[in-house]
């Protein structure tokens, strides 16, 4: 089944695009508006939601419960559509619910503000002014929309793999292009991409199932689904949450095995291969205990930058070209070797150690579920949830077929070009231990913070009249010499004193 | 005119155990709540016989060395506004200036007033000061959690709003926090928040709430730039009250001893406590130690001779007022604790089940 998800501005003629395209194509056409007639039959209040997201320190616990239960809904909305139909949907960011599902046309269609200004004039009877007005109000609201939704930048055009401009094209011909585009086998159906789907589908059905029982409906959960197996997170101070979901979810249709997490935030475990007594793992563990923290696998394999240059270079200057970037390399590949993409996701788990990691995982109530990922470097992100919001990213164990020194540098750049785009702490394995863990070197420092503050305590009391007289000391050399003494004094004291205490508190795991 | 010697308390080892307690139970709110502390450690001095401009001084001393921490942490996160801050500090140091003034003018010019106190005109300054911002500041607390429990609506941008439309030119831009202020708004903030840090030492109260309700900044980065704030009008009425000689620095330092422990815990309890009871637990803690301090006021005003009763009655008024301070911080306290520890426990134990637990199907 195929996917072709348009993203739209206001009045920017992609319905017309999208109808017309679905028309040619015989598929089905949905819209945004069909997911908000479901919303609200469902009783959910898409309007707060959205005046939530768009107005700053709005939103509130029952709205963000909302919000959950509607991007649920709007999920197995298109899922379910897509796995019995060949779809067109059109709307703001459809593409981005259906993230790591590989065969989505995603494309974004714009057109002259001229004609957008002259839609809305005609439309409402406005002015000119008041028009462009509306125009630009819209937008601003969209974009802020999908920031806050989803985390991504809606006008980037990264995000999309055709970018449209109506000013030049008419409707008609924009459906042709689109149609032979949408043959092409990169956007085609394999049993690994609809795998994501069904995965997307049963975690979708599965939020639903919570947010409508009544012991589970103000548990603020997130639900995973990889290969069938439903992983629940959930908050610590929501722990009976735990009770119901697994007698809730376990008789759905397609689930395979349910475990519950306890966890207030992600960290997400970037590596090649998988080791669960690799020391990067036990360390992991320590962290996510004392964060309250589900751990996501991630088995990213770069691809050769000698494939990567040769595609590059192929559709250079090409809209094509950021979508080729990533996707041809992983078919040539294949075709080359033969490999089935349905093998490849099967013994993605049995040959990476990723299903043993997984399993010790799950044993440990640290599971926050898991992906394979082929593809170059900066194609990385196609990979990871952006609806996430991760207190820590890891990365080790990468580009193994490098020398040491080359393997070191590749990292490096991956964390800082994670850094940048997801825009939280992204470390590489050894530095673990130094940043957050506690270890030899933390308690030598330790023990000498507390040494060096109890020095200076023990100067200060032992010698407290003659201090005292001196602060007190009406003289003005020596009022100025007290402010001295108090400036060097205090933060001396201070650092030390409270590097200890915060040590002393990660040593108790009470951070 | 550099302070008394005599003026500073006597430290026995309970009194140096009562300041550490302090420390700790202000440390332990000051990390609840994310800003304040001095609302509980500068009553609490008091009630110990430490004059209240020493206790301020100490307090604001001991605040100094907190903030610098605090704002470097802070700004590694990137939660600081430095722009916005040097604007603020800006009318800060004056309104700094201004209580240090108020605060010495009380306590060296008390021969001409009422009374033989030295510092019971100052003592009855800083309580009216504390009574009457700390009430406001508690009583909209409570206001805006009964509000959340209600209606569940984030904080009121009313004030932001009429604000922004008025437009007092010139308007300046501030992009960490993405707003756009009004340099007199500003300029009055600053003061107000310097004059209550110089007054009581509790700026932040007024600091943060004016950043978020008056100004539209994000919460996260109102708590930095507050602290980034805060280290500066702690440097500089730390230099002011020490060349005045009102800082007693081993107040300070038992401070320290107590507080940047409960910091830790405090911030701890943030992540086991839900949101409300945060708000709830600091409008109520705050609420009593404005009636501990209301309990001291006849004392002072006995002192100033403007009431008259039995001198005998001080103790008890004192020792309630002490009470009423230490139940309020225990309890809140108390309840922090109670829960860290639960969740410590819990933790624990789950971690020891999983480990000696069986290895489950987890079929894939």
């Amino acid at each position: 089944m195929q996917i072709i998800c348009i993203s739209r501005g206001s009045h920017s003629r992609g319905k017309e695009l999208a109808e017309r395209l679905a028309e040619k194509l015989g598929y089905a056409c949905v819209s945004r508006e069909d997911i908000l007639e479901e919303a609200n039959r469902e009783g959910i209040p898409v309007k707060d939601i959205q005046a939530a997201l768009i107005k700053p320190y709005s939103m509130t616990e029952s709205l963000l419960l909302a919000k959950e239960q509607y991007l649920a809904l709007v999920t197995k909305f298109l899922t379910e559509q897509a796995l019995k139909n060949n779809i067109v949907y059109h709307g703001r960011a459809g593409h981005l619910l259906l993230n790591g599902v590989r065969h989505v046309l995603r494309v974004r269609v714009i057109t002259d503000l001229e004609y957008r200004i002259q839609a809305v004039m005609l439309r409402f009877n406005y002015t000119r002014e008041k028009a462009k007005e509306y125009i630009d109000q819209m937008e601003e609201e969209r974009k802020i929309w999908v920031k806050n939704l989803y985390n991504v930048d809606w006008e980037l055009t990264e995000n999309y793999d055709m970018v449209i401009n109506l000013a030049q094209m008419n409707v008609e011909n924009a459906a042709v292009s689109l149609c032979s585009f949408s043959q092409l086998p990169d956007f085609q159906e394999t049993p690994a991409s609809r795998r994501v789907l069904e995965d997307l589908f049963l975690a979708s059905r599965a939020r639903l199932i919570l947010a409508e029982n009544e012991d589970t409906c103000k548990a603020l959960v997130k639900v995973k689904a990889t290969n069938g197996v439903v992983s629940v997170t959930y908050q610590p101070f929501q722990p009976r949450v735990a009770q119901y979901i697994p007698s809730l979810l376990n008789h759905l249709e397609g689930v395979k095995n349910v475990f519950c997490t306890m966890a207030r935030t992600n960290i997400l475990w970037i590596q090649e291969r998988f080791d669960p007594s690799c020391d990067t793992f036990q360390q992991l563990l320590n962290i996510a205990e004392k964060w309250d923290a589900a751990i996501e696998l991630l088995r990213f394999t770069p691809l050769e930058e000698g494939q990567n240059v040769e595609i590059a270079k192929d559709y250079e200057n090409s809209a094509m070209s950021r979508m080729d970037f990533s996707e041809i390399p992983l078919r040539k590949e294949m075709e080359k070797n033969q490999i089935n993409e349905n093998d490849l996701y099967g013994t993605c788990l049995e040959d990476s150690g990723m299903k043993e990691t997984f399993n010790d995982l799950i044993r440990m109530g640290r599971a926050g579920g898991g992906r394979c990922l082929k593809a170059t470097p900066k194609q990385i992100l196609s990979g990871i949830d952006k609806g996430i919001d991760y207190s820590l990213v890891v990365v080790d164990e990468l580009f193994l077929s490098k020398g040491a020194l080359a393997r070191k540098r590749l990292c490096r750049e991956l964390c800082a070009y994670l850094t940048e785009r997801l825009k939280c702490h992204v470390v590489i394995a050894e530095e673990l231990q130094l940043q957050f863990l506690f270890g030899k070197k933390q308690m030598v420092q330790m023990v000498g913070y507390f040494l060096f503050s109890l020095f200076l305590f023990a100067l200060l009391f032992m010698y407290q009249a003659p201090v005292l007289r001196f602060m007190t000391d009406d003289r003005l050399i020596i009022n100025i010499l007290s402010i001295f003494a108090l400036f060097l004094f205090i933060p001396l004291f201070s650092f030390s004193y409270g590097m200890f205490s915060r040590l002393l508190c990660k040593w108790i795991r009470l951070e | 005119m550099p302070a008394d010697l005599s003026q500073f308390i006597d430290l026995h080892l309970l009194d140096s155990f009562e300041v550490i307690l302090l420390g700790f139970i202000g440390g332990t709110l000051s990390g609840f709540i994310g800003s304040g502390g001095a609302f509980f450690m500068t009553p609490g001095m008091m009630n110990l016989g430490v004059p209240g401009v020493i206790a301020v001084a100490s307090n604001v001393a001991h605040k100094f060395g907190k903030a610098m921490m605090g704002s470097k942490r802070h700004h590694e996160l990137g939660n600081v506004d430095k722009k916005l801050g040097i604007f603020l500090i800006l009318t800060a140091f004056a309104g700094n200036s201004l209580a240090v003034y108020i605060n010495d003018l009380l306590v060296t010019g008390h021969a001409d007033g009422h009374g033989s106190s030295g510092s019971a005109a100052a003592d009855l300054y800083i309580s009216l000061v504390f009574i009457i911002v700390l009430s406001l500041v508690a009583l909209s607390i409570l206001r805006d959690s009964w509000k959340t429990m209600k209606e569940e609506r984030g904080p009121s941008r009313t004030i932001t709003k009429y604000l922004s439309r008025l437009k007092l030119h010139p308007m300046i831009n501030f992009p960490i926090a993405d707003v756009r202020i009004s340099l007199w708004i500003l300029l009055l903030v600053g003061l107000a928040t310097g004059y209550l840090a110089g007054t009581i030492g509790v700026g932040g109260f007024i600091g943060v709430p004016a950043m978020i309700y008056i100004f539209g900044v994000p919460t996260t980065v109102a708590t930095g730039t507050e602290l980034f704030l805060a280290m500066f009008m702690g440097a500089f009425l730390a230099s002011n009250y020490v060349y005045l000689g009102y800082v007693d620095i081993r107040l300070t330092m038992l401070l320290f001893l107590g507080s940047l422990i409960g910091i830790n815990i405090g911030a701890y309890g943030t992540k086991v406590v839900k949101e409300l009871y945060i708000r709830l637990v600091t409008g109520i803690v705050i609420l009593l130690c404005v009636l501990s301090r209301i309990i001291a006021i006849p004392m002072y005003l006995r002192q100033l001779e403007y009431l008259n009763f039995n001198p005998g009655w001080d103790k008890y008024l004192n020792q309630t007022s002490k009470a009423m301070l230490f139940i309020s911080g225990l309890s809140g306290v108390g309840l922090i604790l109670f829960n860290v520890f639960r969740a410590y426990r819990l933790r624990n134990r789950i971690r020891i089940e999983l480990e000696t637990a069986e290895t489950p199907a987890a079929e894939s």
